[in-house]
């Protein structure tokens, strides 16, 4: 628990320093924020023309769908700004061999890289996403009672946890592969399968995103609880997270000791 | 505890690295189905003991082991075979506990933030190494004047020159108040006034608050001014572990006589001596003293040449250093 706080406090430096940073380069942070602003805004578009163009998706309507857009926003928002940095980090430092440095500090090496990913650029959709969720929320007028707002909170936290276990690996394969190039993209393309209703495919497909790749978390759970849709296989979504993120430890406690540095 | 600070036996380190035997793009293609791989021990049976308080010198030629070693002391790699005490912690298995023990300076790798001041990466470390604000601020005093670095530390970074962002990596490495520190290569790369400096300021550290450091270098003047003892890796393993006063004097049997003509001499005069240099005005002879005195050699060098001047000294740290790297 200690060292859990150690590393909040860390992750909060970081994000001090990483704020400190964007300010030195401000013109960069504004423009980077204003185009964040403004790609965040083609999700809800594309999927109103896909809804509107096509029969869209079974079990939603139009503004469901633009909620389930918001929310989407909203946590990519969460986890680029808490993790955005990551995979520019990690494949950097090992690359270079700068990963020396992790380890010579009193911490796990793993919770300094997990602690290094703030990105304030990132604020852009995280807005967005809050803007069109908490409209469409009262547009809707939803009655979203304290159970619905815990499991809410809940499913983003546990969507972290499952994110951070994603980097993990990510890491893991990095530390042992150094030069991994294309796989990055490979994987980001396999979390786009978070990024829809998960009713939209296959029934193997649909139980695998809800158990051994559990990113229905993101947003489909977020989603069905402000929709008061709820069921018993949110909570074997939640321990699934937590079980892939333990996974991922253990295999970068074990790709850790294969590290081989750079030459001198 | 041991008198010794760091305690090495029968070091070991093997790395899996992938082999091509030729060059060119078929080769490359090749690789990518069929990979043969060898086996290549940097390190190789290693003993090393270091007492406390010492300025301890580690050279040795490119790929000789020495930052291999030195990564495993401080306990960013896992060695293959060997045991490692150090102040008590075994390095890569109690690593973040034994990290706070111990400063690392890499003097070809940066561990400020680029873009912000070093007062901000201080900050960083004062956090991680949960300095107190008091330590902090009398460290920071301390190295402000010893190193004159008080305007340096709030400007960027990236607009540090070299020397001046080596002294903010010693603040780095020494806020937390080590009692061991490694430094590789610390002044590489550095002009002649800002490596005084840093070796001034490794001597001060290490007289006033006892600091072990531990310094890989291929500058041997850094060797010379700071350490008393040194130990040669070659080929993974420890070639020479003694003084520096007793690498001067590796090779005792052997004198360098130095003559300077008052002519310009004709070389044929310089037959019969053994020559390791010369020019129209000077020579360099090498006399070894089991076969010869050194007192017939002399005569002898005034009896036939235009002396106008002599020294006789030992034989060049440099050489005694290229002799050991290439037995």
């Amino acid at each position: 628990m200690l060292k859990l706080l150690k590393l909040f406090k860390l992750f909060i430096w970081n994000s001090k320093m990483d704020i400190s940073r964007s300010m030195e380069y401000r013109f960069d942070f504004i423009l980077g924020t204003v185009i964040g602003l403004a790609f965040s805004s083609i999700g809800p578009i594309l999927q109103y023309l896909i809804f509107t163009q096509t029969k869209g998706f079974p079990g939603w309507n139009l503004e469901q769908i633009i909620l389930f857009q918001g929310i989407l926003l909203f946590t990519s928002g969460i986890k680029g700004m808490i993790f955005g940095s990551l995979p520019y980090f990690v494949t950097g430092i090992v690359r270079k061999g700068d990963f020396d440095r992790l380890l010579l500090k009193p911490y796990s090496p793993i919770g300094i890289i997990l602690a290094s990913g703030f990105r304030l650029n990132n604020i852009g959709p995280l807005l967005s996403g809050a803007f069109i969720m908490v409209y469409y929320i009262v547009k809707m007028n939803l009655h979203i009672g304290i159970v619905q707002i815990a499991i809410f909170i809940l499913a983003i936290v546990f969507g972290l946890i499952l994110f951070m276990g994603y980097e993990v690996l990510y890491s893991s394969i990095v530390i042992k592969l150094v030069q991994i190039g294309r796989l990055d993209e490979l994987m980001n393309s396999l979390l786009r399968f978070g990024e829809f209703p998960i009713n939209i495919f296959s029934k193997t497909l649909q139980t695998a995103l809800i158990t051994v790749i559990p990113f229905a978390v993101w947003v489909n759970i977020p989603a069905n609880a402000l929709l008061n849709r709820l069921d018993y296989t949110i909570p074997i979504t939640f321990v699934f997270c937590a079980l892939f993120f333990y996974v991922s430890l253990k295999i970068w406690n074990q790709f850790l000791k294969k590290y081989t540095s750079a030459g001198g | 505890m041991s008198e010794y600070i760091i305690d090495v036996e029968g070091l070991k380190k093997d790395f899996k690295v992938h082999k091509r035997d030729k060059s060119g793009l078929l080769s490359s293609l090749k690789s990518l189905f069929i990979r043969d791989y060898k086996l290549v021990t940097a390190v190789n049976n290693l003993d090393l003991r270091i007492r406390q308080g010492e300025i301890r010198g580690l050279i040795g030629p490119n790929g000789a082991g020495k930052s291999t070693t030195i990564k495993i002391l401080s306990g960013i790699l896992y060695p293959t075979e060997g045991t490692v005490n150090v102040m008590g912690y075994t390095p890569w298995t109690q690593r973040e506990e034994y990290v706070k023990k111990i400063g690392v300076v890499f003097g070809q790798k940066s561990q400020l933030v680029w873009d912000l001041p070093a007062i901000d990466t201080f900050a960083l470390n004062k956090q991680m190494y949960s300095i107190s604000d008091k330590t902090f601020d009398n460290n920071i005093k301390y190295f402000k004047e010893l190193l004159n670095i008080g305007d340096v530390i709030t400007k960027p970074v990236r607009q540090l020159s070299l020397g001046e962002r080596m002294k903010c990596e010693f603040v780095c490495a020494l806020l937390h108040e080590p009692p061991l520190v490694y430094l590789d290569e610390p002044t590489i790369g550095l002009d002649i006034i800002s490596k005084e400096a840093i070796r001034s300021f490794i001597k001060m550290v290490n007289k006033e608050k006892g600091t072990t450091f531990i310094v890989t270098t291929h500058d041997l003047s850094d060797i010379e001014d700071l350490c008393e003892n040194v130990s040669i890796i070659n080929n993974g393993t420890i070639v020479f572990n003694n003084s520096i006063e007793k690498l001067k004097t590796y090779f005792s049997d052997k004198k360098v006589i130095e003559v300077k003509f008052s002519r310009q001499i004709n070389p044929s005069l310089l037959e019969g001596f053994k020559v390791t240099s010369s020019g129209p005005y000077f020579v360099n002879i090498e006399i070894e003293t089991i076969n010869t005195s050194l007192q017939d050699e002399i005569s002898k060098i005034f009896k036939e040449l235009p002396v106008q001047d002599i020294n006789v000294n030992n034989i060049n740290i440099e050489e005694v250093i290229k002799h050991i790297y290439l037995s």
